[in-house]
């Protein structure tokens, strides 16, 4: 190509450039003549590849021995898995284990042909599979079977020449000496044998010493015909001892046994004998009662029976006898029931009455208190008792006016507070003694002062006093409103035992007046209101009754 | 104080209050009187500052027990 392309461009440049040209080549020529370029080595790259495959190949398979030989799982895995890797590792622990030069060791075949071992099996590291043999294909092509009695002679002889030098070692006699004479003899035959044997392997003692060792053998063995039968006969004769002895023992415990058994069976016999008497007992009993039972039964069917007959009999008696006596049976009866109810109502009425009668009683006994003459130290506890007994005996009656009466008495603290209800004599007194106090304060002003006190004290002191209640007609009022005349008021009426009067009056008064009545108003009317809840109760008593 | 009144009797209520407002006027004037004997040694034992106190304890004493028997309010309205 560069010579083509040379060629045109030198074509190209004609004969205008042509003696340039011719001078640069000739200079190109003579540098190249003077400097010769050093020779370039031509790569192979086959042999190359090759050479470095075999490299790699064999120092891989020597790590692979190498490390076979350290641990049994490398060796196993390099086994399956790398080609040729068992004879591999064969190889290396053949030259590994027999450091002796191959020159020295005889080959397998020739000592498989010495030791007259027909053939070797080589165990491969895998382990020992099972492969069908071939006799034929293992006999070498073109070499028939040798007979076996030139097989024994080549053999001694190939033995003599291989290990001339070999000394059998001689058997000890103290093991076997104290056992017996013809092992003793049998043991000496061996060792003149061996010596022999050692000595000279061709001597014609030999022979000799080998028949005496078979006569030795023969004895040895009709001896131990003999100690085989005298230990038989003994140890039959001991077995038949021991036999006897067995029977004899067995027999013994028989009979123990037996004994034992008889006594245990006489023993369940008797309980069972036992358990079925009271079994027996049971079921008679269960059976008498039973019998009881049916007859008790019997006997009431009976009488069931003989009441029905009685019954009819009578029926058809009484319907016989319609016309006689017993006709005005069911009017009697009808009669017997009214005066039954009749007797009934009546219990009844009487416990109303014998009740009535205790209200009455407890009412008429407070009422009692209430109209006391003289004072008592206990009439608080007693009208509280009479009351509390008065509200148990009323509320049977569920009377919602007596329940409210009662609901609205003073209660049992405040009586007992108050010390009960005075009496018409201890009013009348205290009164007389508020009297004074109502007259001193009945000239004050409203929201008086001292000197208003002062001289509403003094001015009472001339006040005329009045007495008895002006009579009140429809025409003119003469009833005044000071304080004189309500005292006098009051005065008159409580003479006449017109209590209610008499604290109407006082309620009327006002200013300290009032306030200085305040308590005598209270007395008065807690006595009022008991007269007229008690007066309420018995009225609505006598309405029940 | 509630309980005492609810235990003094109504009757004794008026009682009750002459028996404070006595004594009350009592203390004044006697205090009144104190005072004045105490002036009177400061003003060369002239009488007129005992009167004086006196006059000032009892009138003192009797405007409190004005006082006191008007203070009981609604005495006058209780309705029966």
């Amino acid at each position: 190509m560069l010579r083509c392309s040379r060629t045109l461009v030198n074509g190209r440049l004609s004969a205008r450039s042509a003696p340039l040209v011719r001078s640069s080549l000739l200079k190109r020529a003579q540098s190249t003549t003077t400097t010769v370029p050093p020779p370039i080595k031509k790569s192979h790259p086959i042999r190359k590849f090759f050479f470095r495959l075999t490299f790699v190949s064999v120092s891989l398979y020597a790590a692979g021995v190498f490390a076979a030989t350290k641990s049994d799982p490398i060796q196993d895995a390099f086994i399956d898995y790398v080609p040729y890797g068992e004879e591999v590792l064969d190889f290396v622990e053949k030259w590994t284990n027999e450091p002796i030069p191959f020159t020295q060791v005889p080959s397998s075949d020739p000592l498989k042909g010495k030791l007259n071992v027909e053939k070797t099996i080589e165990i491969p590291k895998r382990g020992v599979a099972s492969e069908k043999v071939d006799p034929l294909a293992e006999q070498p092509a073109g070499k028939p079977a040798k007979p076996a009695e030139a097989v024994k002679a080549s053999t001694s002889e190939e033995i003599k020449n291989v290990l001339p030098d070999v000394i059998l070692p001689l058997l000890s006699q103290n093991d076997v000496a104290a056992i017996d004479e013809t092992f003793k003899s049998v043991v000496n035959s061996l060792n003149e044998l061996l010596i022999q044997i050692n000595t000279n392997p061709k001597s014609p003692n030999s022979e000799r010493t080998a028949q005496q060792l078979h006569k030795n053998i023969q004895e040895l063995s009709e001896k131990y015909a003999k100690l085989s039968a005298s230990r038989a006969t003994e140890l039959d004769k001991l077995l038949e001892s021991k036999l006897g002895d067995i029977k004899k023992s067995f027999e013994s415990k028989e009979v123990e046994l037996t004994k034992q058994y008889l006594g245990q069976l006489t023993d369940i016999k008797a309980e069972i004998e036992k358990k079925y008497q009271a079994r027996l007992a049971a079921e008679i009993d269960s059976f008498q009662k039973t019998l009881d039972a049916q007859t008790a039964n019997l006997i009431t069917q009976l009488k069931v029976d003989g009441l029905k007959e009685l019954k009819t009999h009578i029926s058809s008696l009484v319907d016989s006898d319609q016309q006689g006596k017993l006709a005005k049976l069911e009017d009697l009866y009808a009669k017997v029931g009214k005066l039954e109810d009749l007797e009934v109502d009546l219990a009844a009425k009487v416990g109303e009455v014998v009740a009535a009668k205790d209200l009455k009683k407890s009412v008429s006994k407070i009422n009692k208190l209430l109209n006391l003459e003289d004072p008592s130290p206990t009439i608080a506890k007693d009208l509280v008792k009479e009351l509390t007994n008065l509200y148990g005996l009323t509320k049977p009656l569920d009377n919602t006016l007596i329940l409210e009466a009662i609901n609205s008495l003073p209660s049992n603290e405040t009586l007992l507070k108050s010390g009960g209800v005075l009496t018409q004599a201890q009013l009348i007194s205290r009164w007389e003694l508020l009297v004074p106090e109502l007259r001193s304060v009945s000239l004050l002003p409203p929201n008086a002062g001292v000197l208003g006190h002062i001289s509403s004290f003094v001015f009472g002191k001339l006040l005329f006093s009045k007495s008895g209640s002006p009579v009140v007609s429809k025409d003119a009022d003469f009833s005044g409103t000071d304080v004189e005349s309500v005292i006098a008021r009051v005065n008159y009426h409580l003479v006449r035992n017109e209590l209610d009067d008499a604290l109407e009056e006082v309620c009327s008064l006002k200013g300290w007046s009032r306030k200085l009545a305040d308590d005598w108003i209270v007395a008065t009317r807690q006595k009022l209101e008991l007269k007229f809840l008690v007066e309420l109760i018995d009225s609505e008593l006598q309405v029940i009754a | 104080m509630s309980t005492q009144a609810l235990t003094t009797p109504s009757k004794s209520l008026l009682n009750d209050k002459w028996d404070v407002v006595l004594s009350n006027t009592i203390v004044k004037t006697g205090l009144g009187f104190c005072g004045g004997v105490i002036l009177s040694a400061l003003l060369k034992r002239r009488t007129f500052p005992v009167w004086l106190g006196i006059g000032f304890g009892l009138g003192r004493g009797y405007s409190e027990g004005d006082a006191i028997f008007r203070s009981s309010a609604g005495l006058r309205e209780i309705k029966a």
